[in-house]
């Protein structure tokens, strides 16, 4: 009798005669699980900082924009180049990072369109349409003209030299906004995950 | 197709219905909408509520509570109605107070059907009612 190895087994033999492992017959081939605006493949890149990807989701059915490091241009989460990562990716330097909890919060900002006054702006070429970015200030202060959730959080052990860190995630799916302003007071923004 | 939740036109998310109450009787000033967002104005043509995000629920598609506060002198026959307002707030506001700029005067039952006298020597606008506020 000959015995072949196959997918999902495999067998040892001796003088004593075989041993077959079929404890991989159902091997798992699945993808792992992302959800929307999760903070992916976080990694120190060859000039010293962390760098991360987002994954894409939507805000009011719109997609957000995240400054890609490699092109220095904003560009949409859900972008798909070929021979160029997808999601995009984002660096953060030392002045991404609040120095006292060296930590940077991955941030959604978006903003009401000047002239619609939809929220969030679905103009793509304005500073009002939805944006990922890293922050550095763990309390920012949301103004008429932009909100601010976190998606995240990235913590360092060196904000210049980092050589560990560590990835906090807060929001995990897909968000639906509204912004309402009542006399002079700011305006303010409610979330829900959808 | 069903309508996109959240848009302005059309009760569908929690900004979508609610409301800040309107002062039917001041000068008005309009507010400004877009698809989820709502930005009122300072002014007495609007009232707010002093505590949580200044909005009331309301079931109609566009507007909401507001009230009217009428005068006629001489002699001061003044009234007061408050119109869409819905549960729990009719009966929330019996037995709370409107301070018009020269005077004040308690809510009764007759404002929320088809209004009642409101006392004498009211001015519009009305500058609080119960636990409402002009937006400033």
């Amino acid at each position: 009798m000959k015995i072949q190895p196959g997918v999902g087994y495999t067998f040892d033999s001796s003088s004593k005669g075989f041993t077959l492992d079929t404890s991989e017959q159902f091997p798992d081939n699945s993808q792992p699980y992302r959800h929307p605006f999760q903070i992916i493949n976080a990694r120190i890149n060859a000039g010293g900082n962390v760098i991360y990807q987002v994954q894409s989701g939507i805000i009011n059915n719109i997609v957000p924009l995240l400054d890609d490091y490699i092109s220095s241009t904003t560009v949409l989460l859900d972008r798909v180049t070929a021979g160029v990562a997808a999601p995009p990716t984002a660096e953060l330097v030392s002045g991404s990072y609040d120095v006292t909890t060296k930590t940077s919060y991955i941030a959604l900002k978006s903003g009401p369109d000047a002239t619609t006054n939809d929220f969030p702006s679905s103009d793509v070429t304005s500073a009002r349409y939805p944006v990922v970015i890293g922050g550095n200030d763990p309390a920012v202060a949301d103004t008429d003209t932009a909100g601010y959730i976190f998606l995240g959080t990235i913590t360092v052990d060196n904000v210049t030299t980092p050589t560990t860190f560590t990835v906090s995630q807060n929001v995990t799916g897909s968000l639906w906004a509204d912004r309402l302003k009542l006399g002079t007071t700011t305006a303010v923004y409610y979330y829900a995950r959808i | 197709m069903g309508y996109i939740i959240g848009e302005y036109s059309y009760p569908a998310t929690w900004r979508a219905i609610r409301t800040v109450v309107s002062n039917f009787n001041a000068t008005p000033s309009a507010p400004t909408f877009g698809d989820h967002n709502a930005a009122y104005p300072a002014s007495a043509a609007w009232i707010k509520t002093t505590a949580g995000n200044g909005l009331l629920r309301h079931t109609h598609n566009i507007g909401g509570p507001e009230i009217r506060f009428t005068q006629n002198t001489p002699p001061a026959t003044d009234s007061l109605r408050l119109e869409y307002f819905y549960d729990p707030y009719p009966v929330d506001l019996l037995g709370r107070t409107v301070t018009t700029s020269t005077s004040s005067f308690t809510i009764i039952a007759g404002h929320f059907t088809g209004g009642a006298a409101a006392g004498t020597g009211g001015t519009t606008p009305v500058l609080t009612i119960g636990y409402f506020q002009n937006i400033t």
